[in-house]
């Protein structure tokens, strides 16, 4: 029992993970309503809790913007399978697939004490992703002007890559990066698929049309893949180091970003 | 008066999509209150007006996008001083203090904060349209608020927040337990709290949920029908007599790919009228031999492609920029119309498969498309294509390639027509095929020779039902 009241520290559900600087949890599999509740608790619960990370796997879900056409995914199957069920949340367009396998990271973390730069920590995320993968063996990249991470043919220089090289599965997408930021605080982070189906991306993919091939580590790796919980560790840590660059409390509050 | 603009959220931010308005026109706003949720690359953020008054006009509708500093609200200040340009300020309180809040924000008072994450944002009873704001301003907001809590379905995800709910406040539990008793359809009256002071926590929700709710649906389920049950904010916005509909993905990506390929891929297209008869005959004996599933037309057309791809390996091949790849798999892309675009599910293996299984496999993929449900196997992978508006009863067309596809094929209509036999005019059936090439693979004399064999595959259809398709 803590002394203070709330969601502080030890109030945080899920098995704390080492990492510097910042609380990780490790939550298991959980529903997505669910975890989208447990953001948004401590979220407002972030000047007790301080900067949180939270790692996961969801149920098989769909969750698409205001924009996404939610109606196509969540129709009754016809050969009597479940159907994975469909959130709206309130953001842009994009719809996406979670589900297990994947390991999806929830950064709760103040971007104002961080220079409220909102572009930086979207590439914040990624060094942490792409040093993640890196331990396990994957090479991740950046593709500039599509946040993510993503995984080349050996040799190719991401750079110049296009649609095309997209299309030809020369380039592949192996995490999914998008955050929101309310009250200052970010919510949502990171998606990286580690071991997983990806046959359900597929239906949210229209067609031959936008291509954009997913991928996991397994794909990735010849070897064998640790255990999401591993990989959950793992991340916590790398997420942490690429965070703590920006970190406070040394910025001046006057701003002159580097 | 005061111009809101665009504000920079980063340094590397060069222009913003308006996400959401939180205000309408005729809202009153004051400095500090949530104003607009911009989006920027891949985040999202709330930001806040620095300016009070009544937001007099959005200069952009939700979903347009606008460079960092330019204009994208008025808000009137009602001081009568000129107009001054006001950033919008990212939200910078997270416990707004007294002194630095302004006296009265009534709105942000009543709506639940936590909504905008999870609930589709506003209903038609509280949004009201551009065109409808340009009468007189009604700055109390008040009946607004409470109208839309009272027709819109709370979410689990912001029922938790909400301080007097259903449950009443009689019950004590954490708004985390709260989410997930309404997931799980627990009832929170009937949970003993092992917390502090006995509350709720999620430990005896989960615990409790051990015992099956009485009547309770799959927690999955029952979100996807809340959500369901959410009206549809896919909004347009009228304005001056035009109304924008922004982008779904699937039309985004048509728009773009279409683009692309007919920048990229010189076209020419190749015309024929088949003579169905035969078709039409085997089709009527196939149904009299109550073949299961019956075949169509489109799959006679789909076989006999997958027999001529076999023959023509130069037709089943893509451009690479230095290099023409020849493709060892025969995929056929089926071009499906859905709702709000088309959707391609493949016929993958297609000159493996007989005539009814392919007709078997292409009902599958039909039903996927109007389901949406796909593996990507379903949707990957085409070599070719087949798009037929027969049943729109159009004659002829010519298809856009999908790239990296080099050809593509239009299928009109089956129907009596006058056509010259032996001399002679009749009456038949036809059907036109229309095929569109990338000249940059294929040439006009191939082209025709592959256009010909699919011709006479189905003017012959008993090579159809050939196991391994017809001789060459």
């Amino acid at each position: 029992m803590s002394v203070a009241r709330a969601p502080g520290a030890d109030e945080l559900p899920g098995t704390p993970l080492d990492a510097e600087g910042l609380r990780a949890r490790w939550l298991g599999r959980i529903g997505y309503s669910l975890a989208t509740a447990l953001q948004e608790d401590i979220r407002r619960a972030h000047a007790r809790t301080g900067d949180v990370l939270l790692l996961l796997e969801h149920e098989p879900v769909y969750t698409t913007g205001r924009g996404g056409r939610a109606e196509h995914l969540a129709a009754p199957p016809s050969d009597g399978a479940a159907p994975v069920p469909v959130e709206r949340i309130g953001r842009g367009g994009d719809v996406t697939y979670h589900g297990p396998g994947q390991l999806v990271g929830y950064a709760l973390v103040d971007l104002r004490a961080r220079g409220r730069d909102v572009h930086r920590f979207l590439r914040e995320l990624e060094t942490g992703v792409i040093t993640t993968l890196s331990a396990l063996g994957v090479r991740g990249a950046r593709w500039p002007g599509r946040t993510g991470v993503w995984v080349a043919d050996p040799d190719a220089d991401v750079g110049r890559m296009d649609d095309r090289d997209m299309q030809l599965g020369r380039i592949r997408k192996i995490a999914s990066i998008g955050i929101g930021v309310r009250g200052g605080i970010t919510m949502h982070g990171f998606a990286l698929n580690v071991a997983m189906d990806l046959a359900p991306f597929a239906a949210i993919v229209p067609c031959g049309l936008v291509g954009v091939r997913m991928t996991t580590v397994a794909r990735e790796t010849p070897g064998p893949v640790p255990s999401l919980r591993e990989v959950a560790a793992l991340a916590a840590h790398q997420v942490a180091a690429a965070l703590a660059s920006s970190a406070p409390p040394e910025r001046d509050p006057a701003g002159a970003v580097p | 008066m005061a111009d809101v603009t665009m504000p920079r959220l980063s340094d590397t931010m060069e222009e913003g999509k308006i996400l959401r308005w939180l205000k309408r026109e005729g809202d009153r706003v004051e400095a500090g209150e949530l104003l607009v949720e911009v989006e920027t690359d891949k985040a999202d953020m709330e930001v806040e007006s620095s300016a009070s008054g009544v937001v007099q006009q959005l200069k952009l509708a939700e979903g347009e996008t606008a460079p960092v500093g330019a204009v994208i609200a008025v808000v009137d200040a009602g001081d009568g001083t000129g107009r001054k340009a006001v950033s919008a300020a990212p939200r910078q309180a997270a416990q707004p203090t007294a002194a630095a809040k302004p006296p009265a924000a009534p709105t942000t008072a009543a709506k639940p904060p936590a909504a905008p994450t999870v609930l589709p944002p506003a209903t038609p009873a509280e949004r009201p349209t551009r065109a409808a704001v340009s009468a007189p301003p009604t700055p109390s907001p008040h009946p607004k608020s409470t109208a839309a809590s009272g027709t819109s379905p709370a979410p689990a995800a912001v029922s938790g927040p909400q301080p007097a709910s259903s449950r009443g406040d009689a019950v004590k539990a954490s708004p985390l337990a709260r989410t997930l008793a309404d997931e799980l359809g627990v009832d929170l009256g009937a949970v003993r709290g092992t917390g502090p002071a006995g509350r709720i926590t999620r430990r005896d929700v989960e615990q409790a949920r051990a015992r099956p709710p009485a009547g309770g649906a799959a927690s999955g389920d029952a979100g996807a029908a809340r959500r369901e049950d959410a009206p549809s904010t896919h909004g347009s916005v009228a304005s001056g007599g035009v109304r924008r509909v922004p982008l779904s993905k699937m039309r985004a990506s048509i728009a773009k790919r279409m683009t692309d390929s007919k920048r990229e891929a010189p076209h020419f297209y190749l015309t024929t009228v088949v003579d169905m008869d035969d078709a039409v005959r085997l089709r009527a004996q196939l149904k009299a031999l109550e073949v299961e599933p019956s075949v169509t037309y489109n799959h006679m057309v789909l076989k006999a492609c997958a027999d001529a791809l076999a023959r023509f390996p130069e037709v089943n091949a893509r451009f690479a920029g230095d290099a023409i790849e020849l493709l060892d798999e025969i995929n056929i892309g089926i071009a499906t119309a859905v709702d709000d675009g088309l959707l391609v599910p493949v016929l993958s293996g297609a000159n493996r498969l007989d005539l009814v299984a392919i007709a078997a496999q292409a009902r599958v993929l039909a039903e996927k498309a109007a389901t949406g449900r796909f593996t990507s196997a379903d949707l990957s992978g085409a070599t070719f294509s087949v798009s037929n508006l027969g049943m729109f009863d159009v004659d002829s067309f010519s298809a856009v390639l999908n790239p990296p596809q080099a050809a593509i094929l239009a299928v009109g209509s089956v129907k009596q027509r006058p056509i010259v036999r032996d001399g002679a005019l009749a009456v038949g059936h036809t059907m036109s095929l229309t095929m569109s090439c990338d000249h940059r693979v294929i040439d006009g004399a191939r082209g025709g020779r592959f256009l010909a064999d699919i011709k006479r595959r189905l003017e012959n259809p008993a090579a159809l039902l050939l196991p391994g398709g017809a001789p060459a």
